[in-house]
């Protein structure tokens, strides 16, 4: 076997060299045409799969073939009508780049080859968005393209300030992935501890932009995302607007945001679209319904299991009335049916939509109805937990929607073991736990601590334009001014 | 290291200390609603109890179990024999005593309950005529409700507007220890199958020793807060009137007038003037809407209204007079006037049986100055 070659060489031992290498792959799949042009031999080899075929015959080999006389590997640079045309003599290089799809020439006797990129991309259509579905406003959702990618949000964003850095991680399968904020306005530390972590991120691949944000967020123990996964591009460009980055890798459908606050996972690009009186009144619905979702279920437990007295007399007779029947003690009843609606949920995730649609029927009556006339549980609690179950559905972010819907559990077993007292253990674990929390160095909980009152208004309503004038402080911005206060919606109107 | 210790201490805490806190499922517990207080003929108590139990799949929630003791504690006990379910008094919304059992002192059994961190302190108290048990008996579905529940709401619902007085368990023990004020309870009785508010139990010290009518709480009520939205009835002498009656009427040939009103806001205040005969002041405000009278008087005259206005005045100053005898005679002081007089620098020390002494000689100047403010439509 040859181990190496040096050129210049005949043909044949270049194919021969080649071949020896692709051993164990399709024969099929390498094309190597030796062609003669003018006494000259000429090679063109690439894979098959991986070219766009009808490039390669109108583009390359129609001119190649044609040419009135002899050919030299730096000529073929000025003819050839195909971009991005390289003279090279590495054969470590070639073989990295037979494999994204690049075709090569040789002309028997030179000392280099060309290598051209011929790559046909196969990608899926720009789509709108499955998992953050927004109803007005841009819908648009990335592809698993990162040019493509790229792409949209150049479009969204076309500006000469708009920064978009390329980096590359993974030894074994080296993958392109991107930084994109706003020089004038990201903060330059976050940009470099950023580019600096995905840097040092030393594994022999990433499978996707979620999977590198696991190997860079602060903490891989905590029970919160740290960084916003979004599939929104206008997601993207409007937190990259506010000074913050976002990282798109190849081949992943997501994008991530960091630095992201724990109450930044609660809005929504729609907030911006809306009145601002019903976005903010959404927005304090959403993070009520934090509480609804992490509560409700432990609350009842606790309240049924110890300390009755919490209950209105009346109440306490209909609640006794629907427990009668149940043989189990409230915490068994309250993780049966948590857990059977988190069933009904993972089921209906993986099930193809139609399919989906009738299980969905079944949990319901299932759940519904027969849990509670066969004795399973009692209709109080299938209301509360159908009301903890809306409330974590209402998160816009799925990250961060399955965090709260998975820290419910540990919570009623805390409560049923320790009533209310264990239910304020678990709240005072995750108030710790939030307060020592970070996203790229800044703290989580903010603008409750440290307390940023003057961010108070963005994040927890959603202000009328004119009072949007500055980004919010917590992400320190460089540039805090969005527009000025006073000209920006001054109305010129005639006046009859 | 230090993370594992926690870890391993947090999970000893969740496994080895889950058995410490004592649950008590809503459905292994009976929830005793509201109690009642008997003496019996042989100097021990008999507790009545109306409880919800709902480990049962009847219909019917509501239990009412008895039990006898010397002490309510045994009595408790006793009748816990008679029920599946541990009873706890997390839930006790009234305690009612049997009059006789008023009679002699409540006390004791006050005490009990208030030192039992459980026992609510928001609880009611009313007295039970002839007996609390008689009471607590009453047919449920004659009143389409638990009679614990059903007694608690007509004190929340008709304390607001000023017929029932409304005494909590804290309340009754603040004004007990209060020198200088005396506490009263509704009396309940069955009538007609449902239990109903007859009269007012006056009290001296933790002893009941006379009944008030119901007219009797706005009075009370009227000494020592605001009263607002109240209904009344007065009934005046006709003859101020007899030149205004409106021309198309028939002659009236009734001597009195009856008239309703309804309070808009009415207050007192009270001095005391002197402190060496005791003598007190009490200057009483009431804003008024006519809404109802039995004949009618022409209204759109000044005079008249003016008339109204001093007749009124005249019969409620009459009417505090003959309360204050009453309460005199009975040595009860729900007034409060105790409570003026040990404001003062010569008061301050007064002990309870110092001003049982002084009361009954005290004198009491009432002036109150009422207002027609409406007399048309009616809400």
């Amino acid at each position: 076997m040859v181990t190496n070659i040096k050129f210049p060489l005949k043909v044949e031992q270049l194919e021969t060299f080649i071949k020896s290498k692709f051993e164990h792959h399709s024969e099929d799949d390498l094309i190597f045409s030796v062609y003669t042009h003018r006494n000259k031999k000429i090679a063109v080899w690439g894979i098959k799969y991986l070219i766009d075929a009808n490039r390669l015959d109108s583009a390359l080999l129609a001119p190649l073939l044609d040419h009135k006389k002899a050919w030299k590997s730096s000529l073929l640079l000025n003819v050839i009508p195909v971009e991005n045309g390289v003279i090279s003599n590495d054969i470590d290089e070639m073989f990295e780049k037979l494999i994204t799809g690049s075709v090569f020439i040789y002309i028997e006797g030179e000392n280099e080859f060309v290598t051209y990129p011929l790559a046909q991309q196969e990608e899926r259509s720009l789509d709108t968005s499955e998992t953050e579905s927004v109803i007005i406003g841009p819908q648009l959702s990335f592809t698993e393209s990162l040019s493509t990618n790229l792409n949209v949000i150049r479009k969204i964003l076309p500006t000469t300030d708009l920064v978009i850095e390329k980096l590359t991680v993974g030894k074994v399968v080296p993958r392109e992935v991107r930084i994109i904020y706003m020089k004038s306005v990201a903060n330059e530390a976050d940009v470099n501890t950023i580019r600096q972590r995905i840097q040092e991120v030393d594994v022999d691949e990433i499978e996707d932009s979620s999977a590198l944000k696991q190997y860079i967020e602060d903490s891989t123990l905590s029970l919160f995302p740290q960084f916003l996964l979004t599939e929104l591009p206008a997601h993207l460009s409007y937190t990259v607007k506010e000074g913050k980055i976002g990282v798109l890798a190849e081949n992943s459908p997501n994008a991530f945001i960091a630095p992201s606050t724990f109450f930044s996972f609660f809005e929504t690009t729609e907030d911006t679209y809306l009145r601002w009186m019903q976005a903010t009144a959404f927005r304090l619905l959403r993070i009520i319904s934090i509480a609804i979702a992490l509560f409700s279920t432990p609350l009842y437990v606790a309240i049924i299991t110890y300390q009755y007295e919490l209950v209105p007399t009346a109440l306490l007779v209909s609640i006794g009335q629907s427990r009668s029947a149940v043989p189990f003690p409230p915490i068994i009843e309250a993780l049966l049916i948590e857990m059977m609606i988190e069933l009904l949920r993972e089921a209906g995730a993986r099930l193809p939509t139609k399919i989906g649609q009738t299980m969905g029927i079944v949990g319901g009556i299932v759940i519904g109805q027969a849990a509670v006339e066969a004795g399973l549980a009692s209709n109080f609690l299938i209301i509360i937990v159908a009301a903890s179950t809306l409330a974590s559905f209402t998160t816009p972010n799925y990250l961060m929607g399955s965090s709260l819907r998975v820290i419910r559990f540990p919570m009623i077993v805390l409560a049923g073991v320790y009533g209310l007292i264990g239910v304020m253990f678990g709240i005072c674990f995750l108030l710790i736990h939030l307060l020592r929390v970070t996203s790229l160095g800044r703290p989580y909980l903010s603008p409750l601590y440290p307390l940023r009152l003057q961010d108070f208004s963005q994040v927890f309503f959603n202000p009328p334009p004119n009072k949007k004038s500055e980004r919010a402080s917590m992400y320190r911005p460089k540039d805090q001014e969005r527009f000025s206060k006073e000209d920006a919606m001054e109305k010129r109107d005639i006046e009859e | 290291m230090t993370k594992l210790f926690k870890l391993f201490w947090f999970s000893f805490l969740s496994i080895f200390l889950v058995s410490c806190v004592q649950t008590q499922e809503i459905e292994d517990i009976g929830i005793i609603n509201a109690g009642g207080v008997d003496s019996t003929k042989d100097d021990s108590i008999e507790t009545t109890l109306v409880i919800f139990d709902f480990s049962s799949l009847s219909d019917n929630m509501t239990q009412i179990i008895t039990g006898t003791g010397k002490t309510l504690g045994g009595a408790t006990e006793d009748a816990e024999l008679s029920s599946i379910n541990r009873l706890v008094p997390g839930k006790i919304k009234l305690t009612l005593f049997g009059e006789e059992m008023a009679k002699q002192g409540i006390l004791p059994y006050l005490d009990m309950q208030t030192r039992d961190a459980r026992v609510p302190d928001m609880m009611y108290l009313a007295v039970g005529r002839p007996t609390a048990k008689e009471i607590l008996n009453v047919d449920e579905s004659e009143i389409s409700k638990d009679v614990g529940q059903f007694l608690h709401d007509i004190i929340e619902n008709h304390s607001t507007d000023h017929n029932v007085p409304r005494k909590s368990l804290q309340d009754f023990l603040r004004i007990y220890y209060d020198i200088g004020q005396d506490n009263v309870l509704p009396i309940f009785e069955v009538q007609e199958k449902t239990p109903k508010q007859i009269g007012i139990a006056l009290f001296r010290g933790d002893q009941m020793i006379g009944q008030l009518t119901n007219d009797d709480i706005m009075l009370i009520n009227l000494m020592d807060r605001v009263v607002k939205d109240k209904v009344f009835e007065l009934t005046l002498p006709i003859e101020p009137f007899k030149d205004f009656f409106e021309k198309i009427e028939q002659p009236h040939n009734r001597n009195d007038l009856d008239l309703a009103f309804f309070i808009q806001k009415g207050k007192s205040k009270t001095k005391l003037v002197d402190i060496e005969n005791l003598i007190f002041e009490t200057n009483t405000k009431i804003q008024f809407r006519l809404i109802e009278q039995s004949a009618s008087v022409k209204l759109t005259e000044p005079k008249v209204i003016e008339i109204l206005e001093n007749e009124i005045e005249k019969n409620m100053e009459e009417r505090f007079n003959k309360l204050l005898k009453k309460l005199k005679d009975y040595g009860s002081d729900p007034f409060g006037y105790g409570r003026y007089y040990k404001r003062t620098r010569e008061g301050k020390d007064l002990t309870v049986e110092e001003w049982r002494e002084k009361y009954p000689n005290i004198e009491v100047k009432f002036n109150v100055e009422v207002e027609l403010i409406r007399h048309g439509a009616t809400d």
